[in-house]
Parts: structure tokens; sequence; C-alpha cells
């Protein structure tokens, strides 16, 4: 497993974003193979298309236009197909409640959009990190909720 | 069953008039009685006169019969014997009318009888006598012995008669004895009856004069009541109505009719054509809750609209039940009420207050969407600001370094005033709910999201057991977490925060007793520090929004904090102060209502 | 080894959800032993994912097994280096677990002599090959044991404390925090309203016996 890339989908409408994340992703040691969409429409177009086959993450921005990412999160959540893929809440900060709900309603991690480029690095590393430590040491997905 | 004081009333004067009837017909028996026994005695009375009467008679004939005899004698002529033999006969029938006269009397009979016998040997003598005298041989002796004999006789018959009559006398003078007795005790009898009867009369008199009076009274009491009452429905603008369910009978207030554009008694008003003035989309409304209120007796209260006969839509509200008079009548009584007004005042109020919260939604969600939107660009300028800083350092002037520095820190700046003006807003709006809340829960969990600063500063917070109140429980951690935070980012370097948290119970003359507060006692719940503090003359406006003591280099902040520790307080009935002295480290004081409803 | 696994029964009406303990250990060997049996292959097996082959095996059969435990979810690893990788991570593991708590001695030390190596070494060859360090990785499998035992709800946040071996439940918060973003409290009550146990709004109080004993500790 350590050798094959994480498959990676980023939803994010903002392209100063999308730019952000593509570099800091690229600069994280663990191999990642990223794809992303414009909008969550976007996203459950590929997700549906059975020649993509399943990422291992999403990661989702929360304000998107035609569909959002609570949308997209409950949609992705309603199958039971895809109860292994780690969903990553990727927005500005919101209230306490608020990241509460993105928890209750099935994402596993919630990044509050940071505001450095190290600290974006240092992010992403430890999500995927993490992701690969609960994906090799069998550990409980059910509780696997991560706010940074 | 309890009797009420009309009836009584009724009862007690029956029953006066019904004693005095008794005492009436007594009047009447007693003098019945006395006419009858005055009239017994005055028969009584003739009846022992004529016995006198025909006594005195006999005594006269026998005289006479004695006479003629010795008239006889001495002349022998025997016109001396007729007057003799008529007083023969009158004797006979005074004897005759003597027996009828006594009949009833044994006493007299017997004396009677004794009479008869003496008078009939008198009178034998006499007849005796006058045939010696007719034989004209007259012995002188002799005759003197028969005379004497005679005389004798008379004398005994006189006696009798004598006591006939004392004994007549005497039986009459009791009887008259008894008859004057009873004469003299009627007057007082009768006076005493009449009294009686004067003073129940009175008495009668006297209570139904009261009666009637109370009857004015209360009559003139009931006019004023219903012109009173009157004048209060059409100020009111109430009308009232009833229906009798005996004689189905409908009786409308004059304001009833008002209220549907009606003068009073002007058109034959029922239900049916009340129900045809009835809003049509109400008209089955009012129809069912008549129906249930005649079929079931269910009292209601109902709202619909009417169209008055001057074609005003109007607003009614109708309340009725059923009764049972004193005469076991039944009736279902109603009162219509107007409350166009209310109800017109009521949508405006509606209205406003909708107008109110719009913009008050519209004011939150400004401020929301202006910070939340804010730092999304702001966020980016910060990212560039970094990828310069990593990347282009090197091509940089020691100027532009300086710049890169300087824009680095106001966008830092500008972060914590976006972050905190956006939890100021979410206090502004956001759920207010109340529910009973634990304070020493909310401790825990302020604590528990402070648990880094704690650990980093080593701080160290002590606290009373804390009450239970009606909070916002995430309002109040908020408070929590701004208080505490605050505390230990004012502590001077190297001093390790210590921050205490004490509770009491205080009255609300406590705090400000010329303010209205909604609870009589509040909780007092003080946060102490060995901080920096603050001259005291800031107490008040460190609370304001974007006030600041420090330099952005010193202690970073926005001047937000505060002010939304005040807004919560404010947000739950309490009242935020703090006192402070350079050096001396602060307390905050939270009053908190400590009323649980 | 015990772990809560959620068994979803998917009917067309209704869903069950059946929570359960298990032996990871246990139901790996028992695969591990069936599928060599299949096989046809004589074995030993070590104490930890270690398996000695007793007779030859050749090259199809290997790939063969390797398939078979792959659907499985087991790698058979033949370097050397990810064997004492795993092995340490398998006293970690083990050592977390442990009903009776986390030893006395020092954990450097305890993990050196288990597997075998020294301290130094393994701690270089752990960063090399997992992205993390032995010291995160401790933690991190302490907060996810400490996860567990908070679901479990049979602890308090102290007595949890303590059988991991913190200072202080301050601490135990402190590191959960700092690991997963959250406070113990919002991580139980985020999972138990995913569960549907409750259905409390943020920001509501939740009963919790965490905040109790925490809450008496301050006096």
């Amino acid at each position: 497993m350590a050798n094959k890339p994480l498959d990676i989908i980023l939803a994010e409408d903002d392209e100063d974003d999308r730019f952000f994340f593509k570099e800091a992703i690229e600069k994280v040691k663990i191999k990642t193979d990223l794809t992303m969409v414009n909008d969550g429409v976007e996203l459950m177009e590929y997700l549906k298309n059975p020649e993509n086959g399943k990422p291992h993450v999403v990661f989702l921005d929360l304000n998107m236009p035609r569909k959002g990412g609570i949308e997209c999160l409950e949609e992705i959540r309603a199958n039971k197909e895809y109860n292994d893929v780690t969903i990553v809440i990727y927005s500005t900060s919101a209230s306490d409640n608020d990241i509460e709900e993105t928890f209750v309603k099935g994402a596993n991690i919630y990044i509050r959009k940071p505001n450095d480029f190290k600290i974006l690095q240092k992010v992403i590393s430890e999500v995927l990190s993490i992701n690969w430590q609960y994906h090799t040491s069998g550990l409980n997905k059910e509780h696997f909720v991560l706010s940074i | 069953m309890k009797i009420p004081a009309t009836q009584l009333r009724v009862i007690l004067v029956t029953i006066v008039a019904v004693i005095s009837l008794i005492f009436l017909i007594l009047l009447y028996g007693i003098t019945y009685e006395h006419i009858s026994s005055t009239l017994s005695t005055s028969n009584k009375l003739m009846h022992a006169n004529n016995v006198e009467i025909e006594l005195e008679k006999l005594i006269s004939q026998l005289k006479y019969a004695e006479t003629a005899q010795r008239g006889f004698i001495m002349t022998h002529d025997s016109t001396f014997l007729r007057p003799f033999m008529k007083s023969r006969a009158e004797i006979e029938s005074c004897f005759a009318h003597l027996h009828s006269l006594l009949a009833k009397d044994v006493v007299q009979l017997k004396h009677l009888k004794l009479l008869e016998q003496t008078v009939n040997s008198r009178y034998d003598l006499l007849v005796h006598n006058l045939e010696g005298a007719g034989q004209k041989v007259v012995v002188p002796h002799d005759l003197k012995a028969k005379l004497e004999k005679g005389n004798k006789k008379l004398e005994s018959s006189i006696q009798i008669m004598n006591d006939m009559i004392t004994y007549q006398d005497e039986s009459l003078r009791t009887l008259e004895k008894k008859h004057i007795e009873s004469i003299i005790n009627t007057p007082i009898i009768y006076f005493t009856i009449v009294v009686i009867t004067l003073i129940i009369f009175t008495f009668l008199i006297y209570k139904l004069d009261k009666e009637r009076k109370k009857l004015i009274r209360m009559n003139d009491e009931l006019i004023i009541t219903n012109q009173s009452f009157v004048h209060a429905e059409e100020l009111a603008g109430l009308g009232n109505w009833r229906h009798n369910f005996q004689d189905n009978k409908f009786t409308f207030s004059d304001n009833f009719y008002a209220l549907l554009g009606l003068t009073p008694g002007e058109k034959e008003l029922n239900l049916h054509t009340f129900l045809q003035m009835v809003h049509p989309s109400d008209r089955l409304d009012v129809i069912n809750v008549f129906r249930n209120a005649y079929r079931n007796y269910q009292p209601f209260v109902l709202s619909y609209r009417i169209h008055s006969k001057e074609n005003r839509l109007k607003y009614i509200k109708s309340i009725g039940r059923i009764i049972n008079d004193n005469n076991n009548q039944r009736y279902l009584i109603g009162i219509n009420m107007d409350i166009t007004e209310l109800v017109t005042s009521n949508k405006q109020l509606e209205m406003k207050n909708r107008k109110l919260e719009l913009f008050n939604a519209d004011l939150a969600s400004f401020n929301y969407v202006a910070s939340h939107d804010l730092q999304a660009p702001l966020r980016k300028i910060q990212m560039f600001i970094s990828r310069l800083n990593e990347v282009e350092l090197p091509n940089v002037s020691s100027l532009g370094k300086d710049y890169l520095k300087r824009i680095h820190a106001s966008a830092a700046h500008m972060q914590i005033l976006i972050n905190d003006l956006l939890m100021f807003s979410r206090t502004n709006a956001g759920n207010k709910k109340f529910e009973l809340t634990n304070i020493n829960k909310i401790l825990h969990h302020a604590k528990e999201e402070l648990t880094l600063q704690i650990e980093e500063k080593e701080a160290e917070i002590i606290s009373d057991d804390l009450p239970v109140i009606n909070a916002i429980p995430y309002q109040l951690q908020q408070l929590f977490i701004n208080l505490i935070s605050n505390s230990i980012k004012f502590t001077s370097e190297g001093t390790k925060p210590v921050i205490t948290i004490n509770c009491e119970l205080v009255g609300k003359e406590f705090i400000a007793p010329e303010e209205e507060f909604p609870s009589e006692s509040f909780y007092k719940i003080t946060f102490t520090d060995n901080g920096i503090g603050f001259e005291t003359l800031y107490s008040e406006k460190i609370f304001n929004l974007l006030f600041r003591l420090h330099d952005k280099m010193s202690y970073p902040g926005s001047g937000i904090g505060l002010a939304i520790c005040k807004k919560i307080v404010e947000n739950h009935n309490g009242i935020i102060e703090a006192w402070s002295e350079p050096n001396k480290g602060s307390k905050f004081f939270i009053y908190l209502p400590a009323n649980l409803s | 080894m015990y772990f809560f696994i959620v068994l979803v029964t998917l009917n067309t009406i209704e869903i069950m959800k059946l929570y359960v303990k298990y032996d990871i250990h246990y139901a790996v060997n028992v695969i591990i032993r069936e599928k060599l049996t299949e096989l046809g292959l004589e074995f030993e097996l070590g104490g930890l994912g270690e398996i000695e082959i007793l007779n030859e095996i050749s090259e199809t059969k290997l790939l063969q097994l390797t398939s078979y435990l792959n659907h499985y979810g087991i790698d058979i690893v033949d370097n050397l280096k990810s064997t004492l990788v795993q092995k340490t991570k398998d006293v970690i593991r083990e050592m977390i677990y442990k009903e009776e708590g986390l030893p006395t001695s020092k954990i450097s030390s305890y993990i050196a002599e288990k597997v075998n190596r020294s301290y130094g070494y393994l701690h270089n060859l752990f960063a090399e090959n997992t992205y993390t360090s032995i010291g995160n990785y401790i933690i991190m499998q302490k907060i996810e044991r400490a996860k567990q035992l908070i679901m479990e709800g049979d602890l308090t946040l102290t007595e949890i404390s303590y059988k991991l071996s913190y200072s202080s439940v301050a601490h135990l918060s402190y590191q959960f925090k700092k690991t997963t973003g959250l406070t113990p409290s919002s991580f139980q009550r985020i999972i138990k309203r995913r569960r549907g146990e409750i259905e409390t709004a943020p920001g509501k109080e939740i009963i919790t016996n965490l905040a109790s004993t925490n809450a008496s500790n301050n006096k």
C-alpha cells in the first residue's frame, strides 16, 4: 500500500486555492495522485463515473457554486460503497458548531484553510499521514475525526 | 338546598297572615259565645219574673176568695159567691201556667206541688165553710175554729209562695252574678285580641312596605346598572344576547345591533340572519361551534369576521355558555366583542416586528457575510506574503523586507479583527435557547477548549462549586473562555497565571436597586487574576467594542473579546463589571439571575 | 488486541447496527492457519506476525498465498526492515492495549527489549518507513485507546488518564485536543450524534461522566 500513490480529489472553486493546494501537496513525502474539480456537481459526476475508481481522500470546500460541500458530503456518506473514503472539509474558519455538524454528517477531518503556505504544507502532510496510519494500523475508522 | 332570602321573606309574610287570620277567627268565636250567653241570661230573667207574677196573682186570688167567703158568711148574700167561684178558676189557670213555667226546675216543682196541696186544702175548707153558712145553722165557736183553720192554711200557702219567690230570687242572683263576671272579662279579652291582631297587622304592613321599598330600590339600581351596562357595552364594543330554549326567543342588547350596524330592533334578527352576516369563510366554524353548544352544552370562545350592515369588515370574538335560571329555564347566553382594533393594531405590530426581525437578520447576516467573506481574500493575501517570504525573499531589498514584515503584521491583525467580529455577530444572532445549565460543566468545557493555552502558560484555575442557572450554554461557555483567556493573556512574562473563580448569591438591591430586574436574587461570579491589571478609570470602557489598552505588538487583540462578554451577560439579563489597578491583577464580576425559569 | 468494528447489515427495509469487540490477532491467525493449511504447507506462527514455513515452497504457491492473504488485507512483508517496523508497531499497540495498563519501566527501553534492537536504530527505521516518529505513533495510539475508552463509557476521564499513564486529566485533555483538534467531550458528542444515540444540537450540554469527575477535580 505504501508504494501505491494515494488517490486524492480536491473540490474547490477558487483558482488560487487550487493552485496553493497543488503546490503544497506536491511537496509532501507521501506519493499522491491529485484530481481537481471546480464544484460539487463536477465532483459527484467524477465519482459516479466507473472509469475513475474510488479515491482514498476527498477534499471538500464548503462554499462552492451549483453544489456545496455539505450536499456532497451527505451524498457521499449516503452511499455505503464510499464508507472508507476519507472526507476532508477544506474551508474557511467556521464556528465550532458548524464544524461539529460536518463531523456528525460524516466528515473525518476539518481543515480551516491556513494563511501561511508552510502551514498548509504541514497540514496536508499531517492529514495524509494520519490517514495512512488509519489505513495501515487498523485503527477504528469510526473514531477518525480530526480538526486542524 | 339553600332557600334564597326573597323566598324566605315570602314565607314569613304568609305565616304572619295565617296567624292573624287565626286570631280573627278566635275573636269571632269569643264574641259569639258572649252574645249567646247574654241572651240566655235575659231569657232566664224574664222567666223568673213570669213565675213571680203568677205567684203574686195566686196570692191575690186566694185573698180574693177569702174576702168573698167572709162577705158571704156575714151576709149570706149569694152575690159574694160568684167572685169566689171565679177565683177558683183563676187559681187553676195560674197553677197550669206555673207548671209549664217550672217544668225544668225540680226544686220549684216540689215547692209547687206542696203549694197546690195547701191551696186545694184551703179551698176545701172554704167550700166547707160556705156549705155551713148556707144551712143557716151557725154555731159561733165552730165558725171561729173553722176560720182560724182557714187562716192557718192561707198563711202556710203564702209561706210556701214566699219560699218559692226567695228561691227564684236567689237563683236569679247567682245567674246575674255569673253574667256580670263574664261581661266584665269580655272587654279585656276583646282588647287583648284586637291589640295583638293590630300588632301583627302593623308588622305585616311594615314588612310588606319594606319589601316594596327594597324592590323599588332594586329596580332603580337595576335601571342604573342596565344603563351603565348599555353604556359600557357601547364603550367596550360589546354586545350580549341570549336564547331561551323553551320559547325559542332571542334577546339582543342594543349594542349588539350596533355592532352589526343595525338600529336596535330594526330588523328581525335571529340566528339565521346573524349567520348571513358572518364572513363566508368563517361561517362553517361559527355554525359548528353553535351546534356543539346546543347539542353538548359546550361553552365556547371563537373569533371570526362579519360584514356589518354598513359593509364594514369587523373582527368579532364570541364567548358563550349554557345557563339555567331559577325557574329552570335554559338559556344560551353569549357576548360578542368587537376586536377589530385589537386585530388591526396586532397586525401592525406583527408587521413592524417582522420588519424589525428582517432588519436584524439582515444586519446579522451582513455582519456574518462581511466578516466571513472578508476572510478569503485576506487569507490569500497572507498566503502570497508567505510565498514571497519563502521563495522570493533573496530578491527583495531590506526596505522591501521591512514592508513585507509590516504587511504581514497588518494582515495578521485584520484576521484577528475579522475572527472576533464574526464571533460577535454570532453572539448577537444565533440560537438563544435558555436551558438549565450547570456552570461547573461550562467551566470544565471552557478549560478543555483552552487546554493548549493553559498548559503552555501553566495556568492554574481554582474555582468554587458553581451553581445551576437558566442560561444559553454555548454563550456562557464563550463568556468563560473569553474571561479566562483574557486573564491568561494579560499576565506579565514569567508569571504563572492564577485565576480564582468565586460564586455567591446576592439580592438584587446589591447591584442597582433603582433598576428593574427580572430576578430577585443574582449569582455574583468573580474572576480574580494575578495579571498586569489596568487603570481603574478604564473599568467601564474596556467593555466597549474595539476598545484596546495595549499596542498590537505587546498584546495582540481586537478589542472585541470583552464586548462579546458584555453582550453575552446582557443576553442573560445580567451585569458585568470590572475592577483593577495596574500590577494588582484584575477582578471581573458577573451578576446572573438566579431564578431557574 | 481488541477493536470495535461496525457491522452493517443492509436490508432493503431497515439497517441494524451491531457494535462488536474482537481480537484482531486471533482473527488474523485463524485466517493465516486456514490458508496455509489449504495450500498444504507446514508452518509455525511466531508471536508478532512471523510465519516460519517448514517445508519448501514453490514460486506459484507463494504467489497464491500472497493473493489469498491480500484478500484479507494481509501483506506478506519479506523486507526485514518492514518486519521490524511492524513488530515495533505491534509492541506499542500491545503495550497500550494491555488491560493492566502501561509498563512502569521507560517506554524506549521496553520497546527495545521487546523488539530486541536498540531504540536508536528502531527510531530511525520507524521514521524512514512510516511518515511519523515512534513518539508520535505512541501518542496517536494512546489517543485512539482513549477514544475507545471514552466511547465505551465505563471509565471516567480521570480513570482513563490514569490507565494511560498521563500525569493528570489536564494533560490527557491537552494531548487529546492537540492530536484531534477536539476536546474529549465534543469527540464523545460527535460520535454519539453520528450513531444517532443523542440528538443534541451543538452547544447543548450533554450528559457525560467526563465532565463531572473533572469538575470535582479543581476543588
